[in-house]
């Protein structure tokens, strides 16, 4: 979750908050409650209440303080099913898995506090977002050990 | 002709989203980007335990990254007197596996969206754990925030979740809900 300055681009960030890396190098994701997570239907639903997470202020920056985020994220698929197969044999590939995908809109809140760099009043803020003419999916998966990826040489 | 979305942010300025991100990233792992062999891992011993080199000895980039930018506080208790980052499975590790690829090394995660708006294309692989069956859910999002110091901010949110089987780092099987903030 990263938070821009107004009419920069997206190119002068104030905050970044986000879970760190794993010592596996699993980026930026960690198990949650079950509950956070639910399913019906065309719908999915992903929120979470004041989860820790880390203020970097930028995207791999160097100072980070304990912050914690809360959202509540609701995608609503439509349009048809894509089937999407692995084009190639190479496992690092970005199309190395197999999926059932539709394209989905996704909205929601977020909000999130942090302690501020200097040691001084912890900064909040609130807001809500939407993936309306950007882009969502919503399907089912599977790569690694549950994929034969084709042999194509 | 630019053209906006419901939330009324001009198409073009996606692009820009999509770009910095990228600039970001190459700003963050500049020298990381040789994309050469992993450097060697030093002999080591880990819980009374000889090890030759680290199973995850593809992530030394990222390792050399942390111990240089510091990424994650979760890292400090396994960093060497030496600065060298070891990073094994223990056994009963029950954590997911990233997936072996991603935007650059050491960066296990693609950006799935339409290369139109900048990112790597609708079929990209979206999880960032592998040896994953199940439900994932996906979404870049862009909205205004408004802050505790009055000022409004534009904020740009990844989020993804994962939800099914997995297999972990020491091969077993397991159930369970992962979020991607």
């Amino acid at each position: 979750m990263d938070l821009f300055e107004p009419g920069s681009g997206f190119t002068i960030q104030h905050h970044d908050y986000q879970p760190g890396i794993a010592p596996s190098g699993l980026f930026w994701t960690v198990p949650i409650p079950e509950d956070a997570y639910r399913r019906q239907g065309n719908t999915i639903r992903y929120s979470l209440t004041d989860f820790a997470v880390e203020d970097t202020f930028q995207i791999f920056g160097p100072v980070g303080v304990p912050a914690t985020v809360t959202f509540d994220i609701t995608w609503v698929a439509s349009g048809p099913v894509r089937h999407l197969r692995p084009t190639s044999s190479d496992p690092n590939a970005a199309t190395a898995f197999a999926a059932e995908f539709r394209n989905a809109v996704a909205t929601g809140s977020f909000s999130g506090t942090s302690v501020t760099e200097l040691g001084g009043d912890p900064f909040s803020f609130a807001g809500t977002a939407s993936s309306a003419g950007v882009f969502a999916e919503t399907g089912t998966e599977r790569n690694g050990s549950f994929l034969v990826l084709p042999t194509l040489d | 002709m630019a053209w906006e979305n419901e939330r009324g942010f001009e198409v073009p300025k996606l692009r820009i989203v999509a770009g910095a991100v990228a600039l970001l990233l190459i700003a963050a792992l500049a020298g990381c980007l040789d994309g050469g062999p992993a450097a060697p891992v030093e002999k080591a011993t880990v819980a009374e335990r000889t090890i030759d080199s680290s199973p995850f000895q593809r992530h030394q980039h990222l390792e050399d990254l942390m111990a240089q930018r510091r990424t994650s506080f979760l890292l400090r208790s396994q960093v060497s007197k030496s600065g060298t980052q070891y990073v094994v499975s223990p056994p009963g590790d029950t954590a997911p596996l990233p997936i072996p690829g991603g935007l650059f090394p050491g960066i296990h995660v693609f950006a799935p969206g339409p290369v139109a708006f900048g990112f790597s294309g609708e079929d990209t692989e979206p999880n960032t754990i592998t040896n994953f069956r199940g439900t994932i859910g996906h979404a870049f999002l862009l909205g205004l925030a408004t802050g505790s110091d009055g000022e409004t901010y534009e904020f740009l949110n990844d989020m993804r979740v994962f939800s099914g089987n997995y297999v972990s780092a020491d091969g077993t099987h397991h159930v369970g809900t992962f979020g991607f903030i």
